[in-house]
Formats: structure tokens, sequence, C-alpha cells
């Protein structure tokens, strides 16, 4: 069954189309690798998908209420503690105060930021922002997660982690995850499919063992990192 | 982000603008009516108003009662009716110079900060995280510092309106010689309800002005870091045209009305 429709969907900002007719469905327990270089529209496309931001044109479905993301700037509330910022997730879904206690502190053991329930934001790393970012979004049992970069400045051991409970979140709990994300890690551990957005469209899609063994010209560049190829992103002088 | 920010290049985007912040006023009026609003946020901004602004409140009344009140007494002198000076002042400060000073001081104060603040939120994603997680930025944003400001603004002006006083009698004592009593009996004398209804009600709406305008240009903000920076002063100087504007409005449809009502009243 699929959460997520996204049908034909277009969005310019002033004279910049960034996404152009793009199409992608997401079934429950289904984990989606969104790649593509940077500025292409990854994170618009989220923030569509999470109702944050309008297509221009196009329908965008999503067939849960439960829905939550996990934000490239972490957007951790700044005035609250890491545990406040975890606490405001599990608000709206009537849980005792206990219920709601004993949430916070599994969801920071989990990330093994437990002694920093009383922190504020900027008294953490990036980092570890990144954690709290990615617990909050985790804490209220989504259906739905959107995950925007959820793995970036963290170290390889805690990618791992972090890639790892993605899978189980989809695997056992039937989360229905786009990841949007730079590093190949987290396409080989996580990935069910894998899209290439580039130019507004998604010139490829296929599966991470296809992934890696494309010939296609806009993905074997992105896997082998080459500087020439069909995707520019900048020049070397 | 913002369906305003399409419309920037319009001539008439104050108009847009000046609607969004009258409809997120009304939203947020409707939630502190019905009582669903942050009220640990609101408890938290309350306290900061009153911690924030009083000492800079205190101090300028006090020197704008010492101004005003040589100004006038100078005026009367020249006529040699010095006793006329209590009366003139206290209407001044009670009515005009108590609500306008308090007003001034909290827009640049507090709605610099409250702007620069949700601003700041805006552009770091922390709005749009609200959202995601159900939490309703009115309820838990506006209405709190809306509710604030309507409260400690009207206290604030009653401050003011004592401190200016203060400097008043100071003048009153040290340059003119009058007798404090005699001085404060005209208070009494001249200072009526209304006079008080008249502050209140110029307090209470420029602590709505200053709360509504901050919240509605901060979270309209885009653009990074640049972006704070041209909402906070775009707050601040819309409130205080605001605040100058519903001065005037407020000072004179009062006259219209009590001219009618109770010829007395105009003095
Ligand atoms: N609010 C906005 N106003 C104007 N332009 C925007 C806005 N948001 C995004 N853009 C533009 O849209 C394009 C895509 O931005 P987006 O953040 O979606 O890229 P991305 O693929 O997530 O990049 P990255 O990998 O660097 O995070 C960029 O060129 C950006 O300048
Ligand atoms: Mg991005």
């Amino acid at each position: 069954m699929n959460l997520i429709e996204v049908k034909d969907v277009s969005k310019s900002f002033d004279d910049l189309l960034v996404l152009d007719d793009i199409s992608l469905n997401v079934q429950r327990g289904e984990c989606i690798v969104v790649v593509g270089p940077s500025g292409v529209g990854k994170s618009t496309l989220l923030r569509i998908i999470a109702g944050l931001d309008n297509p221009d044109s196009g329908t965008v479905k999503v067939l849960t209420e439960r829905i939550s993301m996990v934000f490239q700037g972490s957007a951790l509330l700044n005035s609250y503690t890491v545990g406040e910022n975890i606490e405001l997730a599990l608000d709206n879904h009537k849980f005792t105060k206990e219920e709601k206690e004993k949430k916070i502190l599994e969801n920071l053991k989990l990330i093994g930021l437990e002694k920093y329930i009383n922190y504020f934001p900027d008294q953490l790393s990036g980092g570890q922002r990144k954690r709290v970012g990615f617990a909050r979004a985790i804490a209220s049992k989504p259906e739905i997660i959107l995950y925007d970069e959820p793995t970036t400045g963290l170290d390889p051991i805690l990618s791992t982690l972090i890639e790892d409970y993605m899978n189980k979140l989809s695997r056992e709990f039937h989360v229905a995850s786009i990841i949007v994300t730079h590093q190949l890690s987290t396409i080989k551990r996580t990935a069910q499919r894998v899209a290439l957005l580039y130019k507004g469209k998604i010139v490829w899609e296929g599966s991470p063992q296809e992934f890696f063994d494309s010939n296609n010209p806009y993905v074997k560049q992105f896997v082998n990192a080459e500087v020439t190829g069909p995707i520019f992103s900048g020049l070397l002088e | 982000m913002s369906s305003l920010t399409k419309f920037g290049n319009q001539p008439f985007i104050w108009l847009i603008e000046l609607g969004q912040s009258f409809k997120i006023f009304l939203l947020a009026l409707y939630v502190i009516f019905i009582g669903k609003f942050a009220k640990k946020e609101f408890i938290e901004q309350a306290s900061k108003f009153g911690f924030d602004t009083l000492p800079v409140v205190g101090i300028v009344s006090f020197f704008i009662g010492l101004a005003l009140t040589l100004q006038i007494s100078k005026q009367l002198m020249g006529v040699g009716n010095t006793s006329a000076l209590g009366t003139t002042v206290a209407v001044s400060i009670v009515r005009e110079i108590g609500p306008v000073v308090a007003g001034v001081m909290i827009a640049a104060r507090i709605g610099g900060a409250m702007a620069a603040e949700i601003a700041t939120m805006s552009v770091t994603e922390q709005i749009d995280a609200l959202i995601v997680m159900k939490q309703n930025p009115i309820r838990f944003l506006v209405a709190p510092r809306l509710l604030a400001s309507m409260i400690m603004t009207p206290l604030l002006t009653v401050f003011a309106i004592y401190i200016g006083s203060i400097g008043g009698l100071l003048i009153a004592i040290t340059y003119v010689h009058l007798d404090p009593y005699m001085f404060f009996d005209s208070f009494r004398l001249v200072v009526g309800n209304k006079d008080i209804i008249i502050a209140l009600t110029k307090a209470l709406v420029n602590g709505a002005l200053v709360a509504t305008l901050s919240c509605t240009f901060g979270m309209e903000t885009g653009g990074g870091a640049a972006g704070v920076g041209q909402t906070t002063t775009k707050s601040v100087v819309w409130a205080m045209v605001g605040i100058f504007l519903f001065n005037f409005l407020i000072t004179n449809s009062v006259y219209s009305v009590a001219k009618v009502l109770d010829p007395a009243f105009v003095r």
C-alpha cells in the first residue's frame, strides 16, 4: 500500500525550476534513498512531501497523519532542552507523563546521548544535534519518516548505528522512509530502491545493486565520484 | 517559505502584510480566549518582558519627565502662572508621554528581540519542525507572546507614568520651587478614570502591535542571517509607526466622543 504518492510535481523558486514533473511512490515498509548533486532539490522534495512547501503543480498524497522528518540542519528548538525537544514530538500522542519520560530516555539512550537530556542545542556539537534530531523524529513512532541527510557529520560507527536503526524501522515497524543522503554507505545498508535526481528529474531509478553496477553515465559518475561526466558540479582550474 | 515573499516586488506589499498581521492577531486572540496556548512559554515571555524592559522604561520616562516639566514650567513662569504646572504635566504624562514612551521602548527592546528570535527560528526551520510535530505555531509561539505583551505593556505604562511624574516632581521642587503636595494635588484633581482608561487602551494597543508585528514578520522571514536583520529592523520601525499612529487616533477619537457625551471632559 502506498503511503506517499507524489504525482507530476513541479516547483520553481523565482526563475529557478527546481523540480520538474517528479513522480514518486513509497509503500508501507519501503525505504527509498534519493541521491543527487548538491542544490538539485532533494530537501525541497522532502519539504513538499511534509507539507511545508506547496508544489506549483502536481499532487502530493500522504496517507497518514503520522509523519515526521529529520531536518538537514537538525532544526532543534533553541530555547528547549534536548529532552524537551523530544517531548514536543510526543505531545500530541496522549502519552502519560511517565510514558513520555520513559520514551525520551529510551530514545536518547539509543543515540548515546542520555547524559545530555538537560543540555540546550547550543551546547551540543553538530553531530550530537543531528542525533537528537533523529531521536526526535523517531520518538513518536511515525508511519512515514523523511530523513534529510541523517548521517552527515557523524563518525562511521555512529553512521552505521543510525543506518541499522533506519533499517529496523522500515523492516520491523513497516515505516515508509525516504532517505536523502550523499553517503554511499547509507545506500548500501538501507536502500530498497535508489533514485537519482538531476536537473529537476529523476534520471535513474533502481535497486542498490543495480545502482552500484550501473552503466548509466549519471549513476557511474556519482558512484565513482568523478569530476568529469554529465553531472556538472563546478570547474577545476 | 511564505506566501508573502512571492509578492515581494509588488507596490502594495504592505497592504498584504498588514492583512496577514491582522489575521495572525485574530487567530492568536482566539487561541488565547479558548485557553489553548502554551502556558509555560507565556510565563517565560512575561517574566522576560518585565526584566528586560523595566530599567530602560524607567530611565527614559524619568528623563522625559524632567525635560517636559522643565519646558512647561519655563512657559508657565513666562506668563506667571506656575500653579497650572501640575495639571499640565499630569495630563501630558498620563495621556500621552507614558503610553508612548513605554510603547516605543518596548518596541525597541522586546519587539526587536522577539522578531529576531522568531526570524531565526524561521530560517533554521525550527518553525517547520514544530509544524511537522503538529505543534501549531500560533498556539505555541504567537499567542503566548501576544498575551504576555498585552499584559506587561499596560503594567509598564503605569510604571512609566509614575517614574515620569517623579521626574516632573523633581523639577517642580528644585526649579519652580513648588510645594510637592500642591504638585501632586493637581494630579489627583485632574487625572480621572477616563485618563487611566485612555492610557491603558493605548498600552493594550501598543502591546498588541509590538507582539503581532514581530511574530508575523518573524515567521515570514527567509534568506538566512541577512533576513533576520531585515526583519528585526522592519518590525521595530513598523511597530513604532503604529504606536504613534494609534496614539493619535485614540487621542483624537476620545476627544470627538467626549465632545458629544461629556463636554466637561474636554478641558
Ligand atoms: N526558500 C527558497 N527560496 C529560494 N530558493 C530556494 C529556496 N529553497 C531552496 N531554494 C533553491 O532550490 C534549490 C534546491 O535546494 P535544496 O535545498 O532542495 O537542494 P538539495 O538538493 O537539498 O541540496 P543539498 O544536497 O546541498 O542539501 C537550490 O538551488 C536553492 O537555491
Ligand atoms: Mg538538502
